[in-house]
């Protein structure tokens, strides 16, 4: 054990201060990133921790993996080792040991500070740190035990790092196999490591175990096969010969997939030639099929034509993204269904536009939205933004009811769903809008955010809308880290202050306050008073092994409306969902025993132990429209 | 009755049928050697003879393809080969240290692979070599040999294995190092084993000597009985006329080695080893004898003394198989 230690010391003397060095700045650009995720709008403060993993790992790694094996092969030191009292499997063993143990160490460290942290904000259990370590831990040796091979390479391992990374590339984008749900990746991916609370990933650490156990026995086999010498002589330097050629080879391949790239990318999705209906001045089109329909698609053409062509013109922008919408005879008035397109493309929306239940200011609205997201690549459903875009294009769809006369105007269904939904609303609801989303539903989160547009046009004007509406949604938002970057600097409240001359935080206040007043005296104050106190909850009941009944609860303070619409929504969830999309949720609906306060309804055996569901209900109030009473993210233990 | 008592050597290095290939490259072939406790002996041999192969399957570094390795009367083989190497002090060919240590780092890291180390020991040969205490890259070839042979002697080991390690170093510090080697085996019980290809270093500090030759044992003793098995034998031979070879040696091919077999300058040049000196009876150097060709005609042979590098020189330049 001593001479273990003594060139385990000698490691250490050799290679301390360089490495300390690198641990330094990587402490440094940890604080911050902690410091961003518990003073910003991280949903959790790990999020540190996984960044961590992910950048900083590697990059130590690499690093060990250069000055520990690497420079050893390069100096053609391990020759005086060799005539140690050592054998090389016992030389690798320290150095791989001896990296493992520093790599855990600054990763622990990671996960330890994230978790001290994370005490102070969020609820901890022993078995979510127990799934944070084992993850931390297989990650860290799945990584080291890559780059410690990659280090006996010696002189051909950065060309094997382009070579690595572009067969990845192209497994993951050309075959089945999803790279994100492998094993060491699957572990720190950003929407798990940080969230999943409950399923241990057994499978994945399995990989990850087969992958470093591999990575290991490759290493230990290129470190002895021949005697070492095969290793010795892939660790001496690149002669310049070879050095031209590794960068021919770099180049080959960089250009090989930059053409493949090219070739990958399929012709933009088009209508048939036939049975669609053209808009003169923008760009949209309707698939309509039948020659009968033709003439409602050329009504609905124009209408968009005109309607979204004036709200390109209101936010400034040249021209709109491509917006397509196909006829489906199937679907309810209501219900439009958007198609997956690749970016650039635009938009494709299925809908049964000659239903005579079809709602065009809901459809505006609705197009309005898909539109903004469009063409800003997405950056109008980041979080700070979302409930200006959803009121934005609820206000673009009604345009009547956006008068400035907020609190003396008519108690309409959406103002009354508003105001209903609005009670728990606060500075953090809207920091987190689509939680707000999904606890309220669609339309009456759309109610709420619109009732901001309002507001902020009573207080400023028309025009203050506009401004808002040009500068969170300019037309070219470059799609780089830049973006980003920029982001972070002038977070959503320093840009409303610049373009409305108002602080974020004296708008938020006025219109909170203004939702008050308007539930307490407002012109709907006497039918919100009017609705009875409605208890609903959503229970898991455990059945015969690992089957899961899911119970609904609602009950009311007086017998509701007769006939009154219930709906049950689930919908099966990944650990972790930024956003749930309302389109996906599956919907069974009843109908209220008329004169009972109670009710109570049972989803049998749809989620078994381990799953992970969302869990709603939905009343269609007369007057109100649909309201969401209790909605819930569910882990099924 | 007379009780006779034999002081039987103990074999502190012993190489059996040694054979290592690379490939189909054969490094050596058959190679034994037998170095006994407390003497100095000389591994010489041509460059690429297989000497380095020879000095890393020793230290276990290289593993043979064939044949064995004792060390210390026991077998060496796997880990225990490596366990041995803390009782042999070894200095490479070539000083690969690390740039960065001094003499005293390079003593705190090396004090942890050996049990027998001797900080005292190791500043004292430090002093008494004249190594600054300063980064070794800094040093010249010469000194970081002498670093490289304190570090060795520090922990007493009992056989010191050199490999070619004045290669590269000036005649002083060549003839300076090999005092050193000479000095301290006879100052202790310590075996020294050391390879070279020249000559001079095996006559200034060998008791004995080992030649290889193609990866095979050519000769194996003391470097004066190499020389007393070694006759030149030299008769006129006009316009290159052959000259048939002395009876005693056509009359005994088994124990005669005829190294060389020349016309030169109007003489027939026969260099001849013998099995033993014995062999060559009165046949004494600066000795002449006449020998009968054809009944007719008479020759006259001279004899003389080859020096140790003509001898070395005629044993590794020929084939091996060549013989009477």
């Amino acid at each position: 054990m001593k001479r273990f230690s003594a060139l385990a010391v000698k490691e250490i003397r050799q290679h301390g201060l360089p490495f300390s060095l690198l641990l330094f700045f990587e402490t440094l650009l940890f604080g911050l990133i902690l410091l961003g995720t518990y003073t910003g709008e991280s949903v959790t403060v790990l999020e540190a921790h996984q960044g961590f993993m992910i950048f900083f790992v590697p990059l130590a790694a690499i690093v060990l993996g250069r000055r520990l094996v690497v420079g050893e092969y390069y100096a053609r030191t391990q020759l005086y080792l060799e005539g140690l009292p050592l054998s090389r499997a016992e030389m690798l063993l320290v150095k791989l040991i001896l990296g493992l143990v520093a790599l855990e160490g600054i990763a622990f460290a990671s996960l330890g500070t994230s978790l001290v942290a994370a005490f102070f904000r969020e609820t901890l259990d022993a078995w979510f740190v127990t799934i944070l370590v084992a993850k931390t831990a297989f990650f860290t040796a799945g990584v080291w035990a890559f780059f410690f091979t990659m280090g006996l390479i010696g002189r051909l391992r950065v060309t094997l790092y382009f070579f690595f990374f572009i067969a990845l590339y192209l497994v993951d984008e050309q075959t089945a196999f999803d790279l994100e749900e492998f094993g060491l990746f699957a572990l720190v991916h950003p929407a798990t490591m940080p969230f999943e609370r409950e399923t241990m990933p057994v499978g994945h650490l399995a990989q990850t175990a087969v992958w470093t156990g591999f990575w290991v026995a490759l290493a230990f086999g290129l470190g002895l096969i021949r005697e070492g010498s095969l290793t010795e002589s892939l660790g001496r330097r690149m002669t310049q010969k070879e050095k031209a050629l590794t960068a021919v080879l770099v180049i080959a391949m960089l250009m090989g997939l930059a053409f493949f790239e090219e070739r990958q990318q399929r012709e933009p999705y088009r209508f048939p030639e036939e049975a669609v209906f053209r808009s003169d001045e923008q760009p949209i089109e309707i698939l309509y099929l039948l020659p009968s329909l033709r003439p409602a698609a050329a009504d609905l053409g124009q209408h968009l034509d005109k309607i979204l062509g004036d709200f390109a013109n209101y936010l400034g922008w040249n021209e709109l993204p491509p917006v397509r919408l196909a006829h489906r005879a199937g679907l309810d008035g209501d219900r439009f269904e958007e198609a997956e397109l690749t970016e650039d493309e635009g938009i494709l929306i299925r809908l049964n536009f000659t239903s005579d239940a079809l709602d065009l200011p809901a459809l505006t609205a609705y197009l309005s939205g898909e539109v903004l997201d469009a063409q800003t690549d997405e950056r109008a459903q980041f979080e700070p933004y979302a409930w200006f875009r959803d009121g934005l294009a609820t206000w673009w769809g009604a345009p009547a009811t956006s008068s400035p006369d907020v609190l003396t105007g008519s108690c309409s269904e959406r103002r009354l769903l508003g105001l209903w939904a609005s009670a728990d609303l606060n500075a953090e609801s809207i920091q987190r809008w689509h939680l707000f989303r999904e606890r309220h539903g669609k339309e009456a989160a759309n109610a709420v955010a619109l009732s901001g547009i309002e507001i902020l046009a009573a207080r400023h004007g028309g025009d203050a809308v506009q401004r808002l509406a040009q500068t969170f949604f300019p037309e070219d938002v470059p799609e780089d880290f830049g973006t980003t970057l920029r982001e972070r600097l002038k977070p959503m409240p320093r840009r409303f202050e610049e373009a409305i001359g108002e602080p974020w935080q004296d708008f938020l206040r006025a219109w909170l306050d203004e939702l008050k007043a308007q539930r307490d005296s407002g012109p709907c104050n006497p039918r919100l008073a009017e609705l009875p106190e409605a208890t609903a909850g959503v229970d898991v009941e455990i059945g015969d092994g690992s089957i899961r009944d899911v119970v609904f609860t609602l009950s009311f303070s007086e017998p509701p409306p007769p006939d009154l619409a219930v709906t049950l929504l689930h919908s099966r969830l990944d650990p972790f969902d930024a956003e749930l999309d309302e389109e996906d949720l599956r919907r069974r609906e009843s109908l209220w025993d008329d004169g009972s306060t109670q009710g109570r309804w049972r989803l049998p055996g749809l989620y078994g132990r381990g799953s992970r569901a969302f869990l709603a209900l939905d009343v269609d109030w007369p007057g109100l429209g649909e309201v969401r009473l209790v909605a819930e993210r569910r882990n099924f233990r | 009755m007379v009780a006779v008592l034999t002081l039987e050597k103990t074999s502190t290095l012993k190489v059996s049928s040694l054979a290592k290939a690379y490939g189909n490259v054969h490094a050596l072939a058959d190679l034994n050697l037998d170095v006994t406790r407390g003497e100095v002996y000389g591994f010489l041999g041509r460059n690429g003879a297989g000497k380095s192969t020879t000095i890393r399957i020793i230290m276990g570094i290289t593993q043979a393809t064939s044949g064995s390795v004792h060390l210390f009367g026991e077998k060496a083989e796997g880990r225990r080969h490596v366990a041995l190497r803390q009782r042999i002090g070894y200095v490479a060919q070539e000083q690969n240290f690390y740039g960065w240590m001094t003499p005293k780092t390079l003593g705190s890291f090396l004090r942890g692979f050996y049990p027998t180390w001797d900080d005292t020991a190791y500043a004292k040969l430090l002093q008494g070599l004249e190594l600054p205490e300063r980064r070794i890259r800094t040093f010249s070839g010469g000194m970081k040999v002498k670093l490289a042979l304190a570090a060795a002697l520090a922990y007493d080991p009992e056989l010191l294995v050199l490999d070619e390690p004045t290669a590269g170093l000036d005649p002083v510090a060549r003839r300076e190092f090999l005092e050193m080697v000479r000095d301290q085996a006879e100052r202790s019980s310590r075996t020294t084993f050391f390879s070279t290809h020249l000559i001079d270093e095996i006559e200034l500090a060998a008791h004995r000597v080992g030649i290889v030759d193609n990866g095979r044992t050519r000769y194996e003793g003391t470097v004066r009985d190499l020389a007393a098995r070694v006759r030149l034998l030299r008769c006129p031979a006009p316009n290159g006329v052959a000259v048939p070879l002395p009876e005693r040696i056509r009359n005994a091919p088994q124990r005669f080695e005829i190294l060389q077999d020349r016309h030169h300058q109007g003489h027939q040049e026969v260099i001849v080893m013998a099995a033993d000196a014995a062999d060559f009876g009165e046949w004494n150097p600066g000795a002449s004898f006449v020998e009968s060709l054809d009944g007719a005609r008479q020759t006259t042979w001279n004899l003389a003394e080859m020096p140790l590098e003509e001898i070395f020189i005629e044993m590794v330049r020929r084939p091996l198989d060549t013989a009477l």
